[in-house]
């Protein structure tokens, strides 16, 4: 009995001691600037519109011999590869001895309005690869895409098999659009007029793009809300918190023929998983594509669930192929505790066995 | 033998994660309906004829003031951004002819010689 009296007055002071806490950090929290975030050293080596190429100094007296690019998705920033020091996966790539680049997307202007898939697929990534080959020296490089930026260095291997690609490792990456769920329900042709939107605005605003993602999970802000205030003594969760709560906010406007030509090509006629998709006069089929090839995929990701994701494997002609199924959601499989455990040491040993 | 009775604070956390779950399920049950699907489409369709209608306002507006419109201007930045795509391949071209004249040994930058720990099992 005195034991429980003991418990429970235990309890009690700890519930005194996080309230408190609470109001005095809650005041922190609204005052404080936005978090510090892609914090590790880098050389910007495009900069060019829309595109930014970056290269990390390298942390490591040897690297391995084929680099690595890391192709951001087009709607958001990619300080999501180097959220903070301990978690960042560019950090810790660093760490473990690759030469990392990363492909990053500042909001495209009025004026880049017309940019295409191809402009992405057959002028941007080309681009990227033939600059690091010329600062490093070295031809083969090893690409790792998040979301749409693993679908824009998928279409980009398909329709060049004899790139200097070595290995493509695609992150929550939607292959078979047919599987997109509400965004597919939301843009059905009989009631969305794409052509309307995109000769409207010519750059698709970034609130449309934050709608379609948030529409999805309505309730998911203000759980969040509610979350961030129960965890307000918890300085490592504000920490990380705050830091996903820029990067979602700074969501990316996009290109309108981008949008376009998404939206027709791959939502309504599915062309990358059927193999008929062509961009910039080039044949874009999955079954060109002859390299290594990992893909991992979030167990509860509703942006790309499993369905859109998993055709990859079965469509590539690659023997040398491996999916794995992460726990967590799209954004927790690359950044934070999650991703730290689960996703990284996945990657880096399954890139190291690749890159000499 | 008895489950820990939960505290406060787990409890709270369940409740926000269980209200979380069942809000998006019915909310993505009515809005993955053709009802919702069609009334958001005419109220996006709404917003860019409103949106057109003031654009070509404004643009007759800035014409009969003899100034430049917004298409103008981005007219022009298309043809600056024009010279600056063809810049950049000549850069890029030039670079590749001077990296040719640079061997890999004489860049910086760490040797490219690191091999795998045996230990890397993967999954």
């Amino acid at each position: 009995m005195a034991d429980f009296d003991a418990s429970i007055a235990a309890q009690v002071n700890k519930m005194m001691e996080r309230t408190i806490s609470r109001s005095i950090k809650g005041l922190d929290y609204i005052r404080a600037p936005a978090a510090a975030v892609g914090l590790t050293p880098k050389n910007t080596v495009i900069q060019r519109g829309t595109l930014r190429l970056y290269h990390y100094q390298p942390q490591s007296p040897e690297v391995y011999r084929v680099l690595v690019l890391l192709v951001m998705a087009t709607t958001n920033k990619a300080y999501i590869f180097d959220l903070a020091p301990g978690q960042s996966l560019v950090e810790f790539l660093l760490k473990k001895g690759f030469d990392v680049f990363v492909l990053d997307w500042e909001a495209p202007q009025l004026h880049e309005r017309n940019l295409d898939l191809a402009s992405y697929t057959q002028d941007f990534i080309p681009s990227c690869l033939r600059t690091i080959a010329r600062i490093t020296g070295e031809g083969d490089a090893s690409i790792i895409g998040y979301c749409m930026g693993g679908v824009l260095s998928a279409i980009y291997a398909a329709s060049n098999p004899d790139g200097p690609l070595k290995n493509l490792v695609c992150l929550t990456t939607p292959i078979d659009w047919e599987g997109m769920g509400l965004i597919r329900t939301w843009q059905d042709p009989r009631y969305f007029d794409v052509d309307r939107l995109v000769d409207s605005v010519g750059i698709v605003p970034a609130d449309f793009v934050i709608q379609s993602f948030e529409m999805q999970r309505p309730a998911q802000r203000v759980a969040g809300q509610l979350r961030i205030w129960e965890q307000m003594w918890n300085d490592e969760f504000v920490k990380s918190f705050r830091a996903f709560e820029r990067w979602s906010n700074e969501t990316l406007p996009l290109a309108g023929e981008y949008v376009r030509q998404i939206t027709k090509e791959l939502l309504w006629e599915n062309n990358l998983v059927n193999g008929t998709l062509v961009v910039g006069g080039k044949a874009a089929p999955l079954s060109n594509i002859r390299i290594p090839v990992l893909s991992i995929y979030a167990e509860h990701d509703h942006l790309a669930p499993q369905a859109t994701v998993k055709p990859l494997m079965e469509k590539i002609s690659s023997t040398d192929k491996k999916e794995v199924m992460v726990k967590g959601g799209h954004v927790s499989t690359i950044a934070g505790p999650n991703a730290v455990r689960r996703m990284w040491p996945v990657v880096e040993s399954w890139l190291a066995e690749r890159s000499v | 033998m008895a489950d820990k009775p939960k505290t406060p604070d787990e409890s709270f956390r369940e409740m926000v994660t269980d209200w979380e779950r069942n809000f998006d399920k019915f909310a993505n049950q009515f809005m993955g309906t053709e009802t919702f699907t069609r009334g958001m489409n005419q109220v996006q369709d709404t917003q860019m004829v409103m949106r057109k209608m003031f654009q070509d306002f404004m643009a007759k507006q800035l014409e009969g003031a003899n100034m430049p419109s917004r298409e103008d201007v981005v007219n022009l930045a298309e043809t600056v951004h024009g010279l600056d795509r063809r810049l950049a391949r000549i850069e890029d071209l030039l670079a590749q002819v001077l990296s040719n004249a640079t061997p890999a040994r004489d860049r910086p930058g760490p040797p490219r010689t690191k091999k795998p720990s045996t230990s890397t099992g993967g999954v």
